[in-house]
């Protein structure tokens, strides 16, 4: 089974403390067994409230977005915003190596024809 | 600096003016007798100015040494020595990778580190409750097969806490984190549960606050909501053992948002927008694709109004003697919508599918060495599904304390709970301890107890008991607080009462 993956992203400062950022991610996965939902040897129909996407099952998806950045003290005291917008299905709940998407304020789609998921985040950080 | 001058310059110049008069008188001998009539005057002319110098300089001496002591030379030195110091930490500073300004540390209500302008400061402080507590449940209580023991007892670390606060930039960005090993308790523990295991470390409160000048503040993150005024009190500032089973029933403990507030120097204001009352530590996203929202919407707000006094006395239930008088009336709300695939659960109403709308007014008053504390607490459980009936419940608490000397305080306590409308489902099954905060129910529990402030609150051993006239049909209030951290149990028949907790407990606090 064969995964590949791309990102391209880039930011540019508006002022001294306000940035704009882009972003474009890109996911394959092929030749994976095509169960959208599975756990152990045991597979789980995608309806199923303990349904989880198999980081394996074959999909194929983009991901763009769009954010700023208020940065009021460089990083050690910050306000991020950014939209995201998925072409594709994300069949997908944890990775190769076990992280949860769910961290990313993702969620895995329950069928391969999937699209359109959006999400939306802010988030105020500060460091001491 | 000090400085002397010196009278030897003076004799030696006089020494020379000497030997040339002594030169002159040997080319002349006529003129030998008047020349030593002049040279003797000069020397005696001499003579008298250096004892006047050596006089005057003599009480100089004397003077600097009176007003110095022998430090009068170590002074310079240490000077000297300090110019050298600061010489050698500014070149240091220069050369280290570690920037900042000069650091200051030490303990003020608390061990901290900052730097000396005040802009960069952490604190760091910690809680220790270690109690001993005796429950006792009347046989006519409970049912069987779980029908356990009558009296449960044993030791607890009811709170083991530490936690962290400061701010940084300058002191209008301010934070908060603050840690908790899981608490437990004697009586929630099962013949098949190793206590040890639920030791964790959780995270109570961690926030960022700006405060933006003028009595207004942001706060965002995950704290203590600040909806009863019980609750909101810090448990180690508490004037008994433990807060009330009211409390326990109706407060809605840590939430999730972003909080505005306003403060005068007569008034406070709060209003939230949260997560949900009872949700700490949670994901915005779930694992599993249909587990849905805690809460589909959460909003809280809170108005204080002090009428004498000052904030600070209301931050604890005590009132030492020689405090101030203080008066302060509020009232506050907590509305929110559980998750709309959430069916009823016993142990956490807040979050099932339907409209919880809690709302409370307190009274508080300090006087000297004696304090009195009265709230109203009601919740309105509505918009369930299926046309189910509201549930109303309404419960009221009055407490006082009373120092008898210094450090010895006298406290009591009434607490009264109705739920009516409810579910009258006692869960006399397999697992009774599931009672649910919507059981129809009413009770009062009566309290007293006796402080011993060794060191205020720093130091302190609490005793109290309580005593319950009806039967506790809930094991975890509204927003799922569990009555066992009060050390009492849920009754399991209708016609319960008698249920009797007593507690003994040394804080320390750092």
């Amino acid at each position: 089974m064969n995964s590949l993956g791309a990102v391209v992203q880039g930011g540019f400062f508006l002022s001294d403390d306000i940035e704009i950022t882009a972003r474009w991610e890109w996911l394959n996965v092929s030749g994976g067994a095509y169960s959208v939902v599975s756990s152990g040897n045991t597979p789980i129909p995608a309806t199923s409230p303990n349904a989880l996407g198999s980081a394996l099952n074959a999909q194929h998806f983009f991901i763009y977005t769009v954010g700023a950045n208020y940065y009021i003290s460089g990083n050690r005291v910050k306000l991020n915003a950014d939209v995201g917008y998925v072409a594709g299905a994300i069949m997908f709940s944890t990775g190769l190596f076990n992280q949860n998407i769910t961290g990313a304020d993702y969620r895995a789609d329950q069928n391969s024809s999937a699209t359109g998921q959006v999400v939306a985040r802010i988030q105020m950080q500060l460091l001491f | 600096m000090n400085s002397v001058s010196s009278p030897r310059k003076s004799i030696v110049g006089s020494m020379i003016a000497l030997a040339t008069v002594f030169s002159f008188s040997a080319h002349a001998v006529d003129d030998e007798s008047d020349l030593l009539k002049k040279a003797i005057n000069k020397i005696e002319q001499l003579e008298s100015k250096i004892s006047t110098m050596e006089t005057r300089h003599d009480a100089e001496i004397a003077a600097i040494r009176n007003e110095n002591g022998d430090k009068w030379l170590t002074q310079q030195r240490a000077q000297e020595i300090r110019e050298l110091v600061n010489d050698v930490l500014s070149d240091s500073e220069t050369r280290s990778s570690l920037q900042g300004t000069p650091l200051t540390a030490g303990w003020h209500k608390g061990f901290f580190i900052g730097s000396a302008d005040g802009n960069f400061k952490l604190e760091v402080s910690g809680e220790i409750q270690a109690r001993m507590a005796f429950n006792n449940q009347p046989s006519a209580n409970r049912v069987p097969p779980n029908y356990g023991p009558s009296s449960e007892y044993g030791f607890e670390m009811r709170r083991v806490k530490l936690g962290f606060d400061g701010n940084i930039l300058d002191p209008s960005w301010t934070y908060k984190i603050r840690m908790a090993f899981i608490q437990n308790s004697p009586v929630t523990q099962t013949s098949d549960t190793f206590q040890n295991t639920l030791n964790n470390f959780v995270l109570e409160q961690a926030y960022i606050r700006k405060d933006f000048g003028n009595g207004f503040s942001i706060t965002t993150g995950q704290w203590k909501s600040h909806f009863n005024y019980e609750e909101s009190v810090s448990s180690t500032n508490q004037q008994f053992v433990e807060r009330t089973l009211l409390n326990q029933y109706f407060n809605t403990k840590w939430i999730q948002g972003v909080q505005l507030e306003y403060q005068t120097a007569t008034m406070r204001a709060i209003i939230n927008y949260n997560d949900g009352g009872g949700n700490r530590n949670v994901g915005v996203v779930n694992i599993g694709n249909d587990s849905g929202m805690n809460v589909e919407w959460a909003t809280a707000g809170r108005v204080e109004l002090k009428l004498a006094g000052d904030w600070k006395h209301f931050r604890e239930l005590m009132s030492f003697r020689g405090s101030d008088d203080g008066i302060q009336v509020a009232a506050a709300y907590n509305w929110q919508r559980g998750g709309s695939n959430n069916k009823l659960n016993g142990d956490f109403v807040g979050n099932s599918d339907g409209v919880n709308l809690s709302y409370t007014a307190d009274f508080n008053a300090r006087f000297s060495g004696a304090s009195f504390f009265a709230a109203f607490l009601g919740n309105t459980f509505y918009s369930r599904p299926d046309g189910a009936a509201p549930v109303n419940s309404y419960g009221a608490v009055v407490q006082g304390g009373y120092f008898v000397s210094e450090d010895v305080e006298l406290a009591a306590r009434w607490e009264w709970l109705n739920v009516s409308g409810g579910t009258t489902n006692i869960n006399a099954g397999p697992n009774p301890g599931n009672a649910s905060a919507i059981n129809a129910q009413h009770f009062s529990i009566y309290t007293v107890g006796a402080n011993y402030y060794i060191s205020k609150n720093a130091i302190k051993l609490n005793g109290d008991v309580g005593y319950v006239v009806g039967g506790v049909l809930f094991q975890n209030g509204l927003y799922n607080q569990l009555i066992s951290g009060a050390d009492y149990r849920s009754d399991q028949t209708s016609g319960s009462t008698g249920q009797v907790v007593l507690r003994i407990q040394l804080q320390l606090v750092f």
